[in-house]
């Protein structure tokens, strides 16, 4: 293998890698907002839909929006990570016609997470800040809208939150990066 | 400015009587102008009482209505003559059931408290009220964060 595809291996196999956590990242982070909404589900009948509209407000999204756009994502992460490992095949194999066609199917299977990773990246680091202030908020709200149980039982329902979005949003800027490279190599 | 009506109407039945709860879409008009608005449109009905400003609070009273009806007809009379009977009543109460504080100062659910008079089954109604009311409220505020058709649409197509 020359040099050109020594380097060309590296950065695919980066791209492998990013994708691999990037699908268990949003797996992750789709599980906490299942676990989340399960909570928010048990909350009395007043408190229950003004939760769900304060993400949708705060968030620029819905719950639902928001678990569309991660499996999206999740799926997306897998489209890569499929053909990159092809590409990769064909650099084994020393079989530059595998690559080339590899490499053209995986430039279409991530133009749509090229064409978005900076609208995706902005929109985690929403979740972010929304999420980072989310424990404050529940504990503004009265006792006599929320009981300090079900206050407590919300707050405790999202541990690690925000440095999943956190992770969420550096992995789509990482994955941006070195697809540029990979893809205009 | 018009304030257009968005009336829905939720019927919790309780024995012969009815509540219903009518609420109004979203504007972006002014508070003060929202809460004008509101008293025009709800003058003949009153489901909302008068909104009362006090510093940078709005205490919004609910009113629940509670509506009772009766028929009745009847026939007969001397032989070939026409004698029908017919009556309708129509009768209620209505009563304070909550003051809704909104705090135009503090967006989010901290912002708005609920105070109920009494304990009753219309949670959810007033769940919905207040969104209304947290929608008025929280236009006039900087602090929603607004994702434009465009970008959404390409992040549920990533």
């Amino acid at each position: 293998m020359d040099t050109q595809s020594m380097q060309q291996k590296e950065e695919v196999e980066r791209l492998i890698k990013t994708c691999e956590t990037g699908k268990d990242s949003v797996g992750a982070f789709l599980r906490s907002m299942d676990d989340f909404s399960a909570v928010v589900e048990e909350l009395p009948a007043v408190v229950r839909p003004l939760v769900m509209r304060d993400l949708q407000v705060n968030s620029g999204m819905s719950a639902d929006e928001w678990k569309t756009f991660l499996e999206r994502l999740g799926t997306r992460y897998g489209a890569i990570y499929d053909e990159a490992r092809r590409v990769v095949e064909g650099l084994n194999e020393a079989n530059d016609g595998k690559v080339a066609d590899a490499t053209a199917a995986l430039k279409d299977a991530s133009a749509p997470l090229v064409e978005s990773a900076d609208i995706a990246a902005d929109q985690m680091q929403t979740m972010e800040g929304y999420l980072e202030g989310l424990p404050a908020k529940i504990n503004m709200i009265p006792d006599s809208f929320m009981s300090a149980d079900a206050r407590e039982g919300l707050i405790n329902s999202m541990p690690g939150y925000v440095e999943r979005a956190r992770a969420l949003k550096e992995l789509l800027n990482e994955a941006k990066e070195v697809l540029s490279s990979v893809v205009a190599g | 400015m018009a304030l257009e009506p968005y009336f829905s109407t939720r019927v919790i039945t309780s024995g012969l009587y009815y509540r219903t709860v009518i609420y109004v879409e979203d504007s972006n008009a002014t508070i003060s102008e929202i809460l004008a608005n509101l008293q025009s449109i709800f003058s003949g009905v009153e489901s909302l009482g008068k909104a009362v400003e006090f510093g940078d609070k709005v205490a919004v009273p609910i009113y629940q209505f509670n509506f009772g009806t009766g028929g009745g007809g009847g026939g007969g009379g001397r032989e070939g003559q026409t004698n029908n009977g017919v009556a309708f009543a129509l009768g209620g109460t209505i009563g304070p059931i909550a003051v809704v504080i909104l705090e135009k100062d503090v967006p989010g659910p901290g912002g708005i408290h609920i105070h109920e008079f009494k304990a009753n089954k219309l949670g959810e109604a007033l769940a919905e009220l207040v969104l209304r009311l947290w929608d008025m409220v929280e236009s006039q505020m900087s602090g929603r964060t607004k994702l434009s058709a465009e970008k959404k649409e390409k992040l549920m197509n990533i």
